[in-house]
């Protein structure tokens, strides 16, 4: 087993054995300059190593395009635990990159079929799946005025408050402020009847 | 409100507006109301059916509590360059001038930082207009919208 890993694009580590042994210690490298990290063990030795009709499966290609953080990578003390983590270090590529073109419907999908096979979700993958899986829609029986004065008013007024935010009720600004924290604050202190439109006028 | 084969197809409308984007060369977007977490007031989002995350003003976000956090980031590619952002589920309310608002739980992405030129709110299809009905009547600058019919 001479390289767990191989680089597949510009951001992926790679899995270095600096000794013979190849559960470690290991060297990550990522392209990113400043990434590499020394790790002590990644792989507890197994306990079938050197026993007949043993074979050991390597993982060749790991898509990733960001680098990992330092919590992503765990040293496991068995080497299920290993494999558990490189399978959900794979995953945790796999839909990253999923959610970086956008697919968050397909992400999801696969997150939901990763629980449905009994596995346990890590850390990073269960927060996303938290994350994406909701989606529910509530009608509220609320509603509001149409907001068309509010919006003349901001578009007569462009100009004078370029670069401020302004909260806006009717024909007339309320409150404004050159960060919206300042108009929040400033807009809680008038106690208003009715909610202002607030916009950043940039 | 609008009806498909019979069943209901919105339940609310809003008028948007289509005139209030900055860069006034790049006119007819649609602009709709809404409502989010605890601000005091509401906001116009525009309706970006070409985005997949609802991607709101970096100061908006850090009002209502949310973070970038650097354990867990998606890198995108944006009209204005790539940007890097954790996503968060939040609810922002469409809001209604006749018949109900809508909560929808969206996925939004909350960027490490803006690039310089980011100007609005918008709400992406992916992280929230595919989860409900709409309907665009330009004639009128309505925004129809609603629950999807119970199945």
């Amino acid at each position: 087993m001479p390289e767990l890993l191989t680089r597949t694009g510009n951001c992926v580590p790679r899995l270095a054995p600096s000794t013979a042994e190849p559960w470690g210690p290991h060297i990550i490298e990522f392209a990113n300059p400043g990434q590499q990290r020394a790790i002590p063990q990644l792989f507890t030795k197994p306990r079938s190593y050197e026993s007949s009709g043993t074979t050991f499966n390597t993982i060749s290609f790991f898509p990733c395009t960001e680098p990992l953080s330092l919590f992503e990578s765990t040293i496991p003390e068995t080497f299920e635990q290993a494999l558990y983590g490189y399978r959900s270090l794979v995953l945790l590529g796999q839909i990253k990159d999923l959610l970086s073109e956008g697919e968050i419907v397909k992400a999801l999908r696969m997150l939901v079929e990763e629980k449905a096979s009994g596995n346990k979700l890590s850390e990073p993958l269960q927060r996303l799946s938290d994350t994406l899986d909701k989606q529910s829609v509530v009608r509220k029986p609320v509603t509001t005025l149409p907001r068309t004065t509010e919006a003349t008013w901001i578009k007569k007024n462009w100009d004078a408050y370029k670069g401020k935010w302004v909260a806006v009720l009717g024909d007339q600004a309320v409150a404004s402020g050159t960060t919206l924290r300042e108009l929040l604050e400033a807009v809680k202190e008038k106690q208003l009847s009715q909610r202002p439109i607030i916009h950043h006028i940039k | 409100m609008l009806t498909d084969n019979g069943q209901k197809f919105t339940t609310g409308l809003c008028r948007y507006q289509d005139d209030l984007a900055e860069n006034q060369s790049t006119p007819s977007k649609l602009f709709i109301p809404i409502r989010i977490g605890d601000l005091p007031g509401d906001l116009w989002a525009m309706v970006d059916t070409g985005a997949p995350y609802c991607i709101f003003e970096a100061e908006v976000l850090e009002a209502l509590g949310y973070r970038f956090d650097p354990a867990l980031t998606i890198p995108l590619s944006t009209r204005l360059g790539q940007i890097r952002g954790t996503p968060h589920n939040i609810t922002l309310t469409v809001l209604a001038n006749e018949g109900d608002s809508l909560a929808i739980e969206s996925t939004f992405l909350v960027p490490e930082t803006m690039p310089h030129a980011w100007k609005g709110n918008f709400i992406g299809y992916a992280g929230c207009l595919q989860r409900f009905c709409f309907a665009v009547d330009p004639s009128k600058n309505f925004f129809h919208f609603g629950k999807y019919p119970d199945t």
